[in-house]
Order: structure tokens, then C-alpha cells, then sequence
């Protein structure tokens, strides 16, 4: 008889379906979750929401979308009003969450809220935007340097950063620069050359600020 | 006026060193406001300016005020004659190649550099002789030793760092200063504008804390 050790493959037991930006918003509104998070309002009824500043819920929310390798976390809104209420607002997002799911063929997507304390120590939510993971290194790269249509499709908006998980026990790494190194050194300079063709070379002058 | 954190200078050493670590040999600063610095790559003499402002709008493009610096900067190196700026070295350097210069546009965004290489692109039919290269080199960095235990990265550059504090894997009250003031700086420039609120808490708790190191009581 053949045994299957499925308890260290989160993303098998839960129970996820792809759902409508709608729905996940109704469910993002449901939630009762302070600080930080990605939301996953795939997973049950209710959806989930990782903290991946918590060792126990990075680790959750490695298992629910890779066995092994990085994965890779890339937002494609830029939400600076921390919430979906204006018309604005709430068809950024839902653009956002379509195209991850329709051009981009990630079944699903998550809800990204950044918060921070104002001058009355009361939270104050800065950003909520939609996003999702990337297991494939290349894939990830190449979405991440392509960048995202905004204004009617006629500007292409760049992230700042992506975050790299590299596994469930390891810490998270910010990229700026597909060429940036392992643990997001900024070792690489991207060059325009001068009849239009993009080229890097490779420095170390950035470790002098280590 | 306040000093600020990293002067223009600061972004040109940083430069200056990155491009020594390539195949690049400093020859030295400008006295030009058009370039900052000249180099000799191989044979050619090269001429770069730095350019470290930008401003991003709400949803992540450039503003107004930075696409016409951007422009503008492009077109001062593109319409400088390399002519005359090699008669400058020409004594000093006999085996320059005399013909060729290379110009170099340095930015330290990549949403600006960008949004200039399409500007570039779309161009590119009506300026035939392009000679001028864009890179972007990120700066400044900051080394981090408040987050090790949070996050992987041994130095952030600004992008990275606003990446992990949007994620909640680095605080703000946990960067310590003078980073702490500049990133919240930069979080405004790249189009976060809520962060007025957090500004005004420290300008409030230095205000009490030089109260209390004067050991005096302020008017009521």
C-alpha cells in the first residue's frame, strides 16, 4: 500500500475555489484582522489572511502555494487611499483582480493592506491593493520588469519592489531589480544603450554600505 | 532650510564608484553644470550627469515637473558637443579616440528611468544620432541593521525598503535615524501622501524630549 504524507501540503487540504473580486471584497469586509496582511478569499468560506511577519503564517502562506523552491509576491494596483470606496477605487481593483486572473492566469488573487499608527496611535490604513504569487523565478521576473498598464493603457506603472519568499522557514527578500542579487543586493545596473537595446553589467560598490 | 540627508554629491561618488568597479577610469568633475564627472572607458572619453530627482503621482507615474527635468537633462547632454568637450582632454589624453563620445544619463528610479527610455523610444525616428545611454543605479543605499531579524535583505535601496514596510515586514518606528524621517520623505514622494500623520507625531515627541533635556517647562 502506498502512503501519502499529505500534512506538510497545506495548499492540498484546504479547500479553495476562484471567486469574483465582488465576493472577495465582501469577504475582506467581513474580516476582523488588524495590522498587515495578504488575504486569500479563496480558501473556505471565509478566506484566510497571512501576516508573513509571523514566522507561523509566512510559513502557512509558503505550504498554501508552493512544496519547494521561492515564490515570488507582486502587487499590480497601487492603492494610496487605503480603502475601495470611491468609483476610482473600487474599478482599480477590480481591474486589478481580473487581469491577475484573466491576462495574467492566476486563479487566486490575494488582497494586500498595509497599515501604519497615526499622530493618535489610531491605525491608519495607507495602501490596499490586489496582488498575487508567482512560483516560476523566470515568470516572476519577467511579469515583474513588464509592469502594469494604468491610465486607459497609456502609461505603464513599475512597482517599487517584489517580495521573494524562499522558503516556509526563511525570511522575506525585496527586489528591486530583476538583477538584483539572492538576497536582493543591488549588484546590477540596468543600461539603456543608445540605440535603444537593454543591457546590465554588474558592481559591487553597493557593500561598502554594508 | 534643513540639510538634506544625501546631498547631489553623495549620488555622484556613489556613481563615481559604481562605474570605477566597471571598466571605467575616473578622469574627473565637471565644471559644467551639463555633467557631473568624465571617465575614459577604453579608449572613448565619457561624460555623465546624475540625476536624482523624481516625483511619482498617486498611481505610480511620473509627474509633470519630473517628465520636464527628465526631458530636459536628456536634450543638454544630447545637444552638448562632444567636440569641444574632447579638445578639453585631448592634450592631457593623446591616444583618446577622438571621433566618438559616450554620454551618460544616470537615474536612480526606475519608474523614471522607464518612462524616459519610452519617451526615448518614441523619439527615436526623429533624432537620428542618439549618442546618449540611460542606467539606473539605485541610491541611496541604506545598510540594514534594524530588520535582520525580519528580513533577508543585507541592504535595502529605497524601493526595496518601501516594498517591505507595505508588506509589514519592516516598521517605520523601528528605522532608526536618520533614515526614519528620509523614508517617510520617500514614501510621500512616491505618491503616499498619508503619511502627514506620522510626521507630525515625531516633530511633537522631539519637541517634548528638547523640553525635558533643557529641563525647562514649556509656556502654557
Amino acid at each position: 500500500m502506498i502512503q501519502v504524507n499529505i500534512s506538510s501540503r497545506h495548499s492540498k487540504i484546504l479547500n479553495r475555489q476562484p471567486i469574483q473580486f465582488s465576493d472577495a471584497k465582501n469577504k475582506h469586509e467581513c474580516l476582523v484582522k488588524d495590522g498587515n496582511y495578504s488575504f486569500d478569499a479563496s480558501i473556505d468560506g471565509n478566506g484566510r489572511a497571512y501576516n508573513v511577519d509571523v514566522p507561523a503564517e509566512r510559513e502557512a502562506f509558503y505550504n498554501l502555494n508552493a512544496t519547494e523552491g521561492p515564490i515570488y509576491v507582486l502587487a499590480n494596483t497601487k492603492n494610496t487611499t487605503g480603502k475601495w470606496e470611491t468609483q476610482n477605487e473600487i474599478a482599480e481593483a477590480k481591474f486589478g483582480w481580473e487581469r491577475i486572473q484573466v491576462e495574467y492566469n492566476k486563479q487566486y488573487p490575494l488582497i494586500g493592506k498595509y497599515e501604519e499608527v497615526d499622530a493618535e496611535g489610531g491605525p491608519t490604513i495607507i495602501s490596499l491593493d490586489t496582488s498575487y504569487v508567482i512560483t516560476n523565478e523566470e515568470e516572476a521576473k519577467s511579469r515583474f520588469d513588464d509592469g502594469d498598464l494604468v491610465d486607459g493603457g497609456n502609461k505603464t506603472r513599475y512597482q517599487d519592489s517584489m517580495m521573494k519568499l524562499p522558503g516556509p522557514d526563511s525570511l522575506s527578500v525585496f527586489i528591486e531589480n530583476i538583477f538584483d542579487g539572492d538576497n536582493g543586493e543591488p549588484n546590477g545596473v540596468k543600461v539603456r544603450e543608445t540605440d535603444g537595446t537593454i543591457t546590465h553589467f554588474d558592481h559591487q560598490a553597493w557593500m561598502e554600505h554594508d | 532650510m534643513t540639510k538634506r540627508l544625501f546631498s547631489h554629491m553623495d549620488f555622484v561618488e556613489y556613481v563615481k564608484k559604481v562605474l570605477q568597479s566597471s571598466d571605467y577610469e575616473f578622469l574627473g568633475y565637471s565644471e559644467d553644470d551639463k555633467y557631473d564627472m568624465s571617465f575614459l572607458h577604453g579608449k572613448k572619453l565619457s561624460i555623465v550627469k546624475v540625476l536624482e530627482y523624481y516625483n511619482l503621482t498617486s498611481n505610480g507615474i511620473i509627474d509633470n515637473q519630473t517628465r520636464d527635468k527628465l526631458i530636459r537633462n536628456f536634450f543638454e547632454l544630447l545637444t552638448l558637443s562632444g567636440k569641444q568637450v574632447i579638445e578639453d582632454f585631448k592634450s592631457d589624453l593623446p591616444d583618446l579616440k577622438t571621433g566618438v563620445i559616450e554620454k551618460i544619463l544616470v537615474l536612480t528610479n526606475k519608474q523614471a528611468f522607464n518612462e524616459l527610455s519610452e519617451i526615448m523610444d518614441r523619439l527615436s525616428g526623429k533624432i537620428l544620432d542618439n549618442d546618449v545611454k540611460l542606467m539606473l543605479i539605485p541610491y541611496p543605499i541604506i545598510p540594514n541593521n534594524f530588520a535582520k531579524k525580519e528580513c533577508g535583505n543585507i541592504v535595502f535601496t529605497v524601493s526595496q525598503l518601501i516594498g517591505a514596510i507595505k508588506s509589514g515586514v519592516v516598521k517605520i518606528k523601528d528605522i532608526p535615524a536618520p533614515y526614519q524621517d528620509y523614508m517617510v520623505t520617500m514614501m510621500r514622494k512616491h505618491g503616499y501622501r498619508n503619511f502627514k500623520l506620522i510626521t507630525n507625531t515625531k516633530k511633537r515627541n522631539k519637541k517634548d524630549l528638547d523640553f525635558s533635556a533643557l529641563n525647562k517647562k514649556p509656556k502654557e
